[in-house]
């Protein structure tokens, strides 16, 4: 008998390979089942190592950045760019326009240019033309779905404050659904999500048909539904038959 | 392209697998920020999954690009201490400590193609689109992901061993 490869093995395990003689050797043969079993094993130490090495993402900043340098690129390819003006000449072209309209009595230019005292104003920096602010608005909920492999499914949230509402909804979507306050990051493969939160409320959906999921929260599992049924051990405040509410820290 | 919804929604995995990549959060940073800005700048548009796959495939090649030029492979073994959000006891915070400096040698210690197919993978990409991204057959991705693993996990129990 021919076993599968370790490639085939990783692949079946990953939803990535779904052959049928691939998984009828998979069901009879010993060895490669024991194989798959061991695969499962190391994608869960490499998930747990690599989750070791995150940080929490300071998105809002770093949005205004890049909006700040999209809008430079931009301003710098428009055609008028004093940019694109060599130096000499867009100092020429300010002075010129500047004294022409400083000679006008009344020029709001030749009060500016005086001063009120009528001395030269001093000198600043040329304000940067960086195009125009968004208006401000209220950040929206960022998510995702992740699929949830032979009815497994480990959610875990990291970086919440003490008071953060955590609301656990059990849905007939085969996916599971997390959305957390916009900023929030996200690791995610089958079968397992973590979310580096910011602060707000999060919601995790969970598939009815999951045959074990576990919510864990900063280190502390706070729901766990498997065959024996479901525990619920975290901070719960309400607890309906499709949702549960814990509120981290208040126990 | 609603550039704070596609932001919001790849910004942070995007920070967070060059972090992984390179061990150097500033660098990483740096690098999904310009990828961001191309990808605006280039007026990427198509399906989420495809923006995604556009935007880690820009920054694999950033990282390449950088560390072409600078050779500055040490800055992977750069400490980068984890600053807990909740108070936790010393013991628990140095194995904490402890156990992220055994993850970044273990990742250091993989070849750059490993590293990226791994990291790829473990930011929930498939098979298909890693291989777009590390330009490798589709077919051996399986493979090499297996590789890369297992050179990982061995890496690990060798950096837990010399502790």
């Amino acid at each position: 008998m021919t076993h599968l490869s370790e490639g085939a093995i990783v692949a079946l395990r990953d939803g990535e390979r779904a052959a049928e003689h691939d998984l009828a050797h998979l069901e009879a043969c010993d060895a490669c089942r024991e194989a798959e079993t061991a695969a499962r094993a190391r994608s869960a130490m490499v998930s747990d190592a690599l989750a070791l090495l995150d940080d929490p993402v300071d998105t809002a900043s770093a949005k205004a950045h890049v909006r700040r340098r999209i809008d430079e690129r931009r301003s710098s390819r428009s055609p008028l760019s004093w940019s694109r003006l060599p130096l000499g000449r867009a100092a020429a072209i300010l002075l010129v326009t500047a004294g022409a309209a400083s000679a006008l009595p009344g020029s709001p230019v030749r009060d500016w240019w005086l001063g009120s005292s009528g001395e030269p104003a001093p000198l600043v920096e040329p304000a940067t033309v960086t195009g125009t602010e968004p208006p401000a608005q209220t950040p929206r909920p960022t998510g995702i779905a992740v699929a949830v492999p032979d009815g497994r499914i480990a959610v875990v949230v990291r970086g919440t404050e003490p008071g953060t509402v955590v609301d656990v909804v059990w849905q007939g979507d085969a996916t599971a659904r997390i959305s957390a306050p916009a900023g929030s990051g996200f690791t995610y493969g089958d079968g397992r999500a973590e979310v580096s939160a910011t602060p707000g409320a999060i919601e995790v959906r969970l598939p009815r048909s999951a045959t074990l999921a576990t919510v864990e929260v900063e280190g502390a599992l706070y729901l766990r539904r498997s065959a024996a049924g479901l525990e619920v051990l975290g901070p719960a405040v309400e607890r309906g038959d499709d949702r549960i509410r814990f509120v981290t820290g208040t126990r | 392209m609603d550039f704070d919804a596609t932001f919001d929604q790849h910004y942070g995995a995007l920070v967070r697998y060059c972090h992984r990549l390179t061990g150097d959060r500033d660098l990483a940073e740096d690098i999904a920020q310009e990828s961001m800005v191309r990808l605006f700048d280039h007026e990427v548009s198509g399906p989420a999954a495809g923006v995604r796959a556009w935007l880690f495939k820009t920054a694999t090649h950033l990282v390449r690009d950088r560390y072409r030029v600078s050779k500055n492979r040490l800055r992977l073994l750069e400490a980068h201490p984890v600053e807990p959000s909740a108070p936790e006891s010393p013991e628990r915070s140095l194995e904490r400590r402890e156990a992220r400096e055994r993850a970044r040698e273990a990742l250091e210690a993989l070849p750059a193609r490993d590293r990226e197919i791994l990291l790829m993978r473990y930011s929930g990409f498939s098979y298909k689109e890693i291989a777009e991204a590390i330009e490798v057959a589709a077919s051996s991705v399986g493979t090499l992901l297996a590789r890369a693993e297992r050179r990982f996990a061995d890496a690990l129990t060798v950096a837990g061993n010399t502790t």
